[in-house]
């Protein structure tokens, strides 16, 4: 942590609004793209997100720098994503094939290069629908472990830090969930034609 | 290596976990075995088709719904301050932050250190050149009665006798005290104030220190020269009063300045508010008792007199 987020650590933990919105500001984007993989729709993911972040504000006294700021912050995303879903699991299930918008034979999907294309295409955009509506019939456990490995791209320590569960199962999450999803794909095969290998 | 091992190990190998030696192991089983080569295809290309999930951008109205809970959060906290300072009966007045210093990572730095809140006294001591509120209290009140407030300020009863009570009372000037007692009845909210000290890291001192002073004043804050001193280099400090209801316009215009890289650094907003409308009632009230016990002894002493008589 940087003497500049210890000063601003230092103020959030007195009541400081402002400070602590800054201290959180490189983190917004990606704690609500986390919160909008694992739930179903944006509004339900902004509204985790501000939970997550007032419970932050809330508790940063109980933040002791045992582990990184961010991974704490993500920790209470996780948590609260979790906690929503299991509320919600009570109540009712949406169909998760309602979803789905897909034009399938007006596409090429095609995976993009590593470099950033300035306009994003139609097909990045579909294959993110349908990734997330596949990512949506994972358990919660391996679907957050994907949206934090390979969506948001957090090291395995990480995972094992923000999940609060072991480094086997992380692994194991994670290697699950990548096989179900490849079943679910080969599954949808006529959708990623260009995609899966045969 | 055998197939299972290799699926097993795919995950690792894609994330780039293998240990060298079992890497080169998995390469080879990779190259000479037609269905796990097709296994671990497929397998990548979930994982790329999972890296190419966009990232969204935050709802627009995201920063300011945040801003509002987080702001309204911190509201919370401050009546729950006020609540425990009517029930103790007692003023926390905490220490003046020191300033500290943080390395200006762009032009220029600026920290504010939210200092003590001195509005009780300053109410008392104001030069009441600040605002219509400070005016208030800046009425014709003697040293002899200001000593009185500032017993009851204190939570303590005036150790005065009775005769003592009636001289200090009496000079309170008939008009000013019932001109006061109007003026008290009125919003306690206007008794806040609050005194800051804006400590200042910057390459350009005149700049930035020009900057938050245009925002201070359109906020109508007063800035008190006298602690405009330079710490060390490139470090300065400005002390300043603020309404406390302009704080947090103030504090978000300083942000926005940072936002627009005019600035940067941080503002620390911490404000122990405190809430001098229970002081002003005590005083109130006490003027009233004192009225009352003035009015008793001279009627005990009209009585008396024509006793006499």
């Amino acid at each position: 942590m940087s003497e500049y987020e210890k000063v601003l650590l230092t103020k959030a933990r007195k009541g400081d609004a402002n400070a602590f919105e800054m201290l959180i500001m490189e983190h917004e984007r990606k704690a609500y793209n986390i919160a909008y993989r694992f739930l179903k729709n944006p509004e339900d993911a902004e509204d985790i997100t501000q939970e997550a972040f007032l419970r932050a504000f809330r508790n940063i006294k109980k933040f002791k720098g045992q582990s990184s700021f961010s991974t704490w912050l993500y920790r209470i995303i996780n948590n609260t994503c979790i906690d929503f879903v299991r509320s919600k699991q009570n109540k009712n299930v949406d169909s998760i094939d309602k979803t789905i918008r897909y034009e399938g034979e007006e596409l090429e999907l095609q995976i993009p290069s590593d470099e950033n294309d300035p306009v994003e295409t139609v097909e990045t955009i579909e294959i993110s629908e349908l990734m997330k509506s596949m990512l949506d019939q994972l358990p919660d456990d391996q679907k957050m472990a994907l949206v934090l490995r390979d969506i948001q791209g957090f090291s395995y320590q990480e995972i094992v830090d923000i999940t609060g569960v072991g480094m086997g199962t992380v692994k194991s999450r994670i290697n699950r969930g990548r096989i179900a999803l490849k079943e679910l794909i080969e599954q949808k095969g006529e959708l990623f034609s260009d995609y899966i290998v045969k | 290596m055998n197939c299972n091992k290799f699926e097993i190990q795919v995950c690792d190998y894609l994330d780039g976990e293998l240990k060298e030696k079992d890497k080169i192991r998995f390469e080879n089983h990779l190259e000479s075995c037609h269905l796990c080569k097709l296994y671990f295809q497929k397998m990548q290309n979930t994982v790329n088709m999972l890296q190419t999930v966009r990232q969204i951008d935050l709802p627009p109205s995201f920063h300011d719904r945040l801003k509002k809970s987080l702001m309204e959060c911190t509201t919370e906290k401050k009546e729950t301050n006020i609540i425990q300072l009517t029930k103790d009966e007692k003023v926390k007045r905490p220490v003046a932050k020191k300033v500290f210093q943080t390395v200006a990572t762009f032009a220029a730095c600026v920290l504010i250190v939210v200092g003590v809140v001195t509005g009780g006294q300053h109410f008392l001591r104001t030069k009441s050149e600040n605002s219509a509120e400070q005016n208030l209290f800046a009425m014709d009140m003697d040293s002899s009665s200001m000593k009185m407030v500032e017993g009851l300020r204190g939570g303590e009863q005036p150790a005065a006798t009775t005769q003592e009570t009636v001289a200090t009372t009496q000079t309170l000037n008939e008009t000013t005290t019932k001109g006061m007692l109007m003026q008290m009845a009125g919003s306690y909210r206007s008794y806040q104030q609050a005194e800051y000290k804006i400590n200042l890291i910057t390459d350009d001192k005149q700049e930035t220190m020009g900057k938050v002073q245009t925002i201070a004043e359109t906020y109508q804050a007063k800035f008190d020269t006298q602690e405009d001193k330079k710490l060390v280099e490139d470090s300065f400090v400005l002390k300043l009063y603020l309404p406390v209801n302009q704080y947090d316009s103030f504090s978000q215009a300083l942000l926005t300045l940072k936002k627009e890289g005019l600035i940067s650094g941080y503002i620390e907003s911490e404000l122990t508010v405190i809430d001098y409308g229970f002081e002003v009632e005590q005083i109130k009230n006490s003027i009233k008792d004192y009225t009352d016990q003035i009015a008793s002894i001279k009627e005990k002493q009209f009585e008396k007199h024509w006793q006499k008589r």
